[in-house]
């Protein structure tokens, strides 16, 4: 059972709307409210990094969102000045405090009161060597296999974790030089499975995440989500020692008549005449998991 | 209604048992009160009730009337009674009690009377007053302005004023049930009995072959049908109720009333926490807030009802406020759904239940659609999710879904499809609340299935639909566990399915523009089906195929495996699905065979209900 531990809850902004992260943070206190009266934690910053053109709250905003809500949260706010990308905007705010417990959000998340709880189970026990609980997804539910005994899953969405700081840091948090928007969470995944963790998906707990479905009910995804899971594909496929799959899917971009594929192929092929493609990992496949352009079984498709 | 010279109404025709008269005192005898004293009768014009009252409660009978004959006419029989014009109540209340004197007042009437005269309220409130100092109870009637056959000729532009009657050329006031209530709850008059005076057909049933009062005309069984609803007070020619004072009532302005946009009506046994806290998650992430939730709880044991407070009690302080509890403890599913469709506050109304799932644009879809659309039923579109239970080690028990988003639900309201089966889970609209709260339409409480696709289509051809093709809910599957699907048998659900559908066919039903055509056409396939080109008919083998063919094609199988049908045609290989009412017997086997026997159609037989 985790007691009295403290947590930082952490998210980076890109231009959000300051409605939507109030109420998210009025989630995060209910939430909070409950993980402190558990004795779970108690002590809990909500750290948000901003890599907006231009900062999305100011210095008075913050003292009054602290003026309303710092019963139960410190809410803190540090402007990137630029877009740093994910990965590395959360490696920068964790190394901002030294917490027991890092979570990690996106800024529109909504938690239920009781996913903290739901979250902090599985660290009841120390020697099941958790390293990372997802939370469940709604009203999209994320489609990749779990084991419905034990929760073990191949890898953790970064929509809504709660990770161990030692675990971050002996992963030396997310690969931000590799990855700037996608696959960082996949990734990191693997890398706390390399280090004999276990990556836990924990459908009890639930956080609602902002998507929608196109009319002929179909998953929406933007061009640069597109875009970046391409060029993130390739690099997965590099740094985890497959270039079995990695020449396919080279094979496959350079023939395509789609844009964005051939784009993140000339990406990958300049990362690598300058020699900075990342370190291979994994080199008997023991962690890494290719099944038909998923990083896992997937439970059904979207 | 106006007084009459003695002439014109013969004494002995005034009082009778059925007529207002006899009601009055009728309620008046019901009513367990001190028999001691006066019978304050204001308005009392030719004294009708004077004798029985006498006679029946030993009442000194007192008469006030603003009729001089009138009041002449009981002076001389040894009636008491005086001349006065009503006015403001401080005046009335002066002059009453100067005539009561010492004397104690045991009951008032004021029947047929408030009508006429030109300060109502001030009446109302003279009568409250006396009622209130005395603890005397009050009988007042009125004419009925609502009439079926008042409003009947009004929709044809007809208002027959007449010499007497509902509607007497004398009238100043005018009165309905709503009325007569409102103005009695502000002055602190509390109804305690009721025998209204009730006619089929009134004084104001002419001409009677205009179409709205003619008795085998459709238009008037279909207004009468609508009509039915509204409180069952169509047919009522008087109000006559009994009241007693007490404070008053502030009754809310219905007219100004500031209502949330929609009303949220959640039904939930207790049996399902975790998607109880999913639904109000849903919720509390959507776009449009302008809504209400009520959380019907059916027939809650104390353990369920503790974790279903529980669990709303949990949600943030901004998201509680809009959330209420209703317990239900009695009836079927349709039970939860009419109480809390009484209890709703909001413009429109729509069911969620307890293990729904809706996106952020839920209720922001709605009330998009409804700001063109005002007063139809909106819809927006579902997709099916399959979901089971699943409980890992860490966790506690929950759901997990177990496929993609199945687009089985049509964007389009099919009005004639939706005769036949529903196409709309009850998530994808939003109702106008008029419709349950005027026009008195309830979900089917004989019924414990199918009680959504009833209220539905007696809705939808109420007050039409509009449709937006915007994904905005996903109704959860369930592949193991308990459901609406699996509670209940075939039979009784093939039993409900008849009963329904007799239900539509004894009714009107009015049919929205864009149907005639399609009804046409219907028609036309079917009989081309039915004759052959010779003009022969055909045989009855292909008739009984042709029902096949068409039953697989509109199955719910059919409908599943779309997708697969899809990823065939991708792949080269096409579904040949023949016109069923121009295919020959051989095209026909070859479609029934192949449909049959695809794996498709063995995979998803569960499906198939019938």
């Amino acid at each position: 059972m985790i007691q009295n531990r403290s947590l930082q809850i952490q998210s980076v902004l890109y231009h959000n709307e300051p409605q939507r992260i109030i109420r998210s943070i009025k989630s995060i206190a209910r939430a909070v409210d409950f993980a402190i009266n558990q004795r779970l934690f108690d002590e809990v910053t909500v750290y948000y990094g901003d890599g907006s053109q231009n900062p999305v709250f100011n210095e008075q905003e913050i003292e009054e969102l602290n003026a309303e809500f710092g019963e139960y949260v410190k809410i803190r706010y540090h402007y990137f000045g630029s877009n740093l990308g994910s990965a590395r905007g959360h490696n920068l705010l964790a190394s901002l405090t030294d917490t027991d417990y890092i979570m990690i959000i996106n800024p529109d998340i909504l938690l239920a009161p009781d996913t903290i709880l739901q979250l902090a189970k599985p660290y009841a026990e120390p020697n099941h060597k958790v390293g990372i609980v997802e939370a469940r997804q709604m009203p999209i539910e994320h489609p990749k296999a779990y084991n419905p005994k034990t929760g073990e899953t191949s890898w953790a969405s970064t929509a809504c974790v709660l990770i161990p700081r030692p675990v971050f840091e002996k992963v030396n948090g997310f690969d931000a030089d590799t990855f700037f928007l996608y696959c960082d969470d996949v990734d990191f995944s693997w890398m706390i499975r390399l280090q004999g963790y276990k990556v836990i998906f924990q459908p009890s707990a639930v956080a609602f995440h902002d998507k929608t479905l196109s009319n002929n009910a179909a998953w929406q995804t933007s061009d640069a989500e597109d875009y970046y899971s391409a060029e993130a594909g390739i690099l997965m496929a590099y740094k985890w020692s497959r270039s079995d799959i990695l020449s396919n899917i080279l094979a496959y971009f350079d023939n395509s008549n789609i844009s964005y594929y051939k784009k993140a192929a000339e990406h990958f092929r300049k990362l690598k005449s300058e020699g900075k493609l990342p370190q291979q990992v994994d080199p008997d496949h023991k962690i890494g998991e290719f099944i038909n352009n998923n990083y896992g079984k997937m439970r059904f498709s979207l | 209604m106006k007084k009459k010279s003695i002439d014109e109404y013969p004494y002995q025709f005034e009082y009778a048992v059925d007529n207002v008269y006899g009601h009055a005192v009728n309620l008046l005898s019901r009513f367990d009160f001190p028999k001691e004293g006066i019978h304050l009768d204001i308005g009392c014009g030719w004294g009708a009730i004077s004798r029985e009252l006498k006679n029946a409660f030993q009442l000194h009978y007192v008469g006030i009337d603003a009729d001089p004959d009138a009041v002449k006419h009981l002076s001389e029989e040894g009636t008491e009674a005086y001349q006065f014009q009503l006015a403001g109540c401080e005046e009335n209340i002066r002059f009453i009690q100067n005539l009561i004197g010492n004397r104690k007042v045991a009951s008032i009437s004021i029947l047929d009377t408030l009508e006429h005269v030109v300060n109502a309220e001030d009446v109302f409130q003279t009568i409250a007053a006396l009622s209130k100092q005395y603890n005397a109870p009050v009988v007042i009637s009125v004419p009925n302005f609502a009439h079926d056959d008042i409003v009947l000729k009004l929709l044809c532009n007809k208002f027959n004023e007449t010499s007497t009657g509902l509607l007497d050329e004398t009238h100043i006031n005018i009165f309905t049930e709503e009325k007569l209530a409102a103005i009695s709850q502000k002055y602190g008059l509390h109804q305690i009995g009721q025998q209204d005076v009730v006619l089929e057909k009134s004084d104001q049933y002419f001409p009677k072959e205009l179409l709205t009062l003619a008795d085998q005309s459709s238009l008037r069984q279909l207004l009468l049908g609508l009509r039915k609803g509204m409180k069952e007070n169509g047919k009522v020619n008087q109000f006559v109720r009994l009241f007693i004072a007490s404070h008053g009532v502030q009754s809310a302005d219905n007219h100004s009333k500031q209502r949330p946009f929609l009303s949220i009506i959640t039904r939930t046994v207790g049996d399902r926490p975790q998607e109880l806290k999913e639904v109000l998650l849903c919720l509390t992430g959507q776009e449009c807030t302008d809504f209400e939730v009520l959380v019907v709880g059916h027939k809650l044991s104390v353990d369920k009802q503790l974790v279903v407070e529980g669990i709303i009690n949990d949600l943030p302080d901004w998201m509680r406020s809009k959330v209420r509890l209703i317990r239900v403890d009695r009836g079927n599913r349709s039970t939860p759904l009419n109480v809390g469709f009484q209890q709703a506050e909001g413009q429109y109304i729509s069911i969620l239940d307890d293990d729904d799932i809706v996106f952020s644009n839920w209720v922001d879809e709605f009330k998009k659609l409804s700001v063109t659309n005002y007063g139809k039923i909106l819809k927006s579109v579902s997709v099916r999710q399959e979901y089971e239970t699943v409980e890992t080690s860490y966790g506690n028990k929950t759901s997990r879904a177990v496929s993609g988003f199945l687009n089985d639900y049509p964007a389009e309201f099919d009005y004639i499809t939706m005769l036949h089966h529903n196409q709309c889970p009850g998530l994808c609209l939003a109702f106008p609340r008029s419709l349950f709260h005027d026009f008195g339409l309830r979900f089917d409480e004989s019924i414990n299935t199918i009680e959504d696709w009833d209220f539905i289509v007696r809705s939808a051809f109420i007050c039409g639909v509009a449709s937006t093709p915007v994904v905005t809910n996903i109704y959860r599957w369930w592949i193991k566990g308990t459901s609406s699907q699996s509670l209940h048998n075939q039979q009784e659900w093939e039993d409900n399915y008849r009963y329904v559908q007799n239900k539509f066919n004894s009714q009107f039903f009015i049919m929205p523009p864009g149907n005639v055509k399609r009804l046409s056409a219907l028609v036309g396939m079917y009989s081309q089906g039915a004759s052959n080109d010779s003009g022969i008919l055909v045989n009855d083998e292909l008739v009984s195929k042709r029902k096949i063919a068409h039953l697989i094609l509109t199955s719910n199988s059919w409908n599943i495996t779309k997708p697969m049908r899809l990823v065939k045609r991708l792949l080269g290989k096409r579904t040949c699905v023949p016109d069923i009412f121009s295919a020959g017997e051989k095209e026909l086997d070859e479609f029934i065979f192949n449909a049959q026997n695809s794996k498709s159609w063995k995979l998803t037989r569960a499906f198939r209900k019938s």
